[in-house]
């Protein structure tokens, strides 16, 4: 036990170690740019490794103990007629895995039926509630800021809205006022998706300034970690990887 | 009776939420209570179906030899996250945090930086003024992505003023009545599926 804490804590726990790995990881996906390599593949893993086994253990301590394991627990030291809706429930559960079978897939659909209509009473109120809060929220006094500014935005909002939800609206034919308006609803619609995709676009460019402020801090780190992978790289593409010849398309 | 008795006990899960509401007692109380334990057991067997689903994933592509190395890795990865849960425990400061922290964190971080290339040479190939409509497309994305950097406050001191009232004005009317759609549309399908009209997610 001591060897493994003393690895622990030289490895994983240690600050320069934690700084290393950072940007090697760092590296190892932006190395994407240049061509699909292992060096990516293996970074990739390794998100996928610790995202599932990060998940699988916060899951096992949030949802199984609290809901499973010290429910059956608590029912061994102090039985109690309630605790048998448990093995139902359990069983229930289970009828998830019928849907694998050819012949009885439909005993699923009581794990299906069950799960779908407990979460849509749930979600019917919350659905509810967010309409009246995008009401209220769109409906705010026209001179609470008496700017040329806020009540432009104030009309463009009302009316905006009002015009999109024409668009959306196909009980008639979008023609006349209808239509006109309609059209200023896709104007809209336009400005919508350009703005999200310029503020998308900013957001993914400040994190990719978070990454080389990070390789930048770093920079002893970076210079050594990403010559190897370049060297890395160059033998990699140069000696081992074979592309697909005119044989091999042949064979295919 | 393959379906009809599932959506009536699926019936009775959705009415505890507001038989509970409308009616004070412990009946209504034990009821919904009932099914509040029922879901939490049942959602416990969908973590089984995902451990059971990746391990397959897993051992096909071991057994086939597509990408081998990389999916023993990847085993191997969360069996070390295992591993360190149950040395140290998943507590701030832990080896556990740790690889989430210095491992999930900046490889997370970069892969959707990466897609800041890939979308900024997408849309560069891709967008063509055709019409008035994808004018104030391209319009508006150019003003917002002007208004995030200093270079466009340095062009013109108003781009950022333009950039928030383009935010708070059309795309909030937009993305506003695009909501409206999607919460009635949910709300529609939820009515559907609690009285059984919905049966898509079941089989015959």
């Amino acid at each position: 036990m001591e060897t493994i804490n003393f690895i622990l804590d030289n490895t994983i726990m240690n600050t320069t170690f934690q700084a290393w790995i950072s940007v090697l990881f760092t590296l190892m996906m932006l190395s994407f740019l240049f061509k699909d390599n292992p060096l990516y593949k293996l970074g990739e893993n390794t998100f996928l490794g610790i995202s599932l086994g990060y998940g699988w253990v916060k899951l096992w301590e949030l949802s199984v103990v609290p809901f499973l394991i010290r429910p059956i627990k608590d029912a061994y030291l102090d039985f109690q007629p309630y605790d048998l809706t448990m093995i139902f429930w359990l069983l229930m559960g289970f009828t998830m895995f019928f849907r694998f079978s050819r012949t009885k897939a439909w005993v699923a659909n009581y794990y299906f039926a069950f799960l779908f209509a407990y979460i849509a009473g749930y979600e019917i109120p919350v659905q509810v509630q967010q309409l009246f809060i995008q009401g209220s929220n769109m409906m705010k006094p026209l001179l609470e800021y008496p700017t040329f500014f806020e009540i432009s935005k104030w009309f463009v909002i009302i009316f905006g809205t009002f015009s999109a939800l024409m668009y959306f609206f196909f009980s008639k034919p979008q023609k006349g006022l209808l239509g006109r308006t309609a059209r200023i609803g896709i104007i809209i619609l336009m400005i919508n998706f350009g703005s999200s995709f310029g503020a998308t676009v900013m957001g993914r460019i400040a994190l990719f300034i978070g990454r080389a402020q990070v390789l930048a801090a770093d920079w002893f780190a970076t210079m050594v970690l990403s010559s190897l992978i370049i060297v890395f790289l160059f033998v990699y593409f140069k000696f081992i990887h074979k592309e697909p010849g005119l044989d091999d398309e042949q064979m295919h | 009776m393959k379906k009809e008795l599932p959506l009536l006990l699926g019936f009775f899960a959705t009415i505890g939420w507001y038989l509970e509401f409308f009616f004070a007692g412990t009946f209504f109380e034990n009821w919904k209570m009932f099914f509040t334990t029922g879901f939490r057991s049942v959602a416990i067997v969908t973590l089984l179906v995902g451990v059971v689903n990746v391990l397959k994933v897993n051992y096909s592509r071991i057994k086939y030899n597509n990408d081998r190395w990389f999916s023993v890795y990847q085993m191997l990865i969360i069996i070390v996250m295992i591993v360190f849960a149950l040395l140290r425990g998943t507590s701030p400061g832990t080896p556990f945090d740790a690889m989430f922290t210095f491992g999930f964190v900046p490889l997370d971080a970069t892969v959707f930086s990466l897609l800041a290339f890939y979308v900024a040479s997408a849309s560069y190939r891709s967008f063509k003024i055709k019409s008035v409509e994808s004018a104030f497309l391209l319009i508006a994305a150019i003003l917002i992505m002007l208004s995030k950097m200093p270079l466009g406050e340095a062009m013109w001191s108003k781009i950022p003023v333009i950039g928030e009232w383009i935010m708070d004005g059309p795309t909030s009317a937009g993305k506003r009545a695009i909501l409206f759609g999607a919460f009635l549309g949910g709300l529609t399908m939820m009515i559907r599926i609690a009285f059984g009209l919905e049966r898509s997610h079941l089989t015959e």
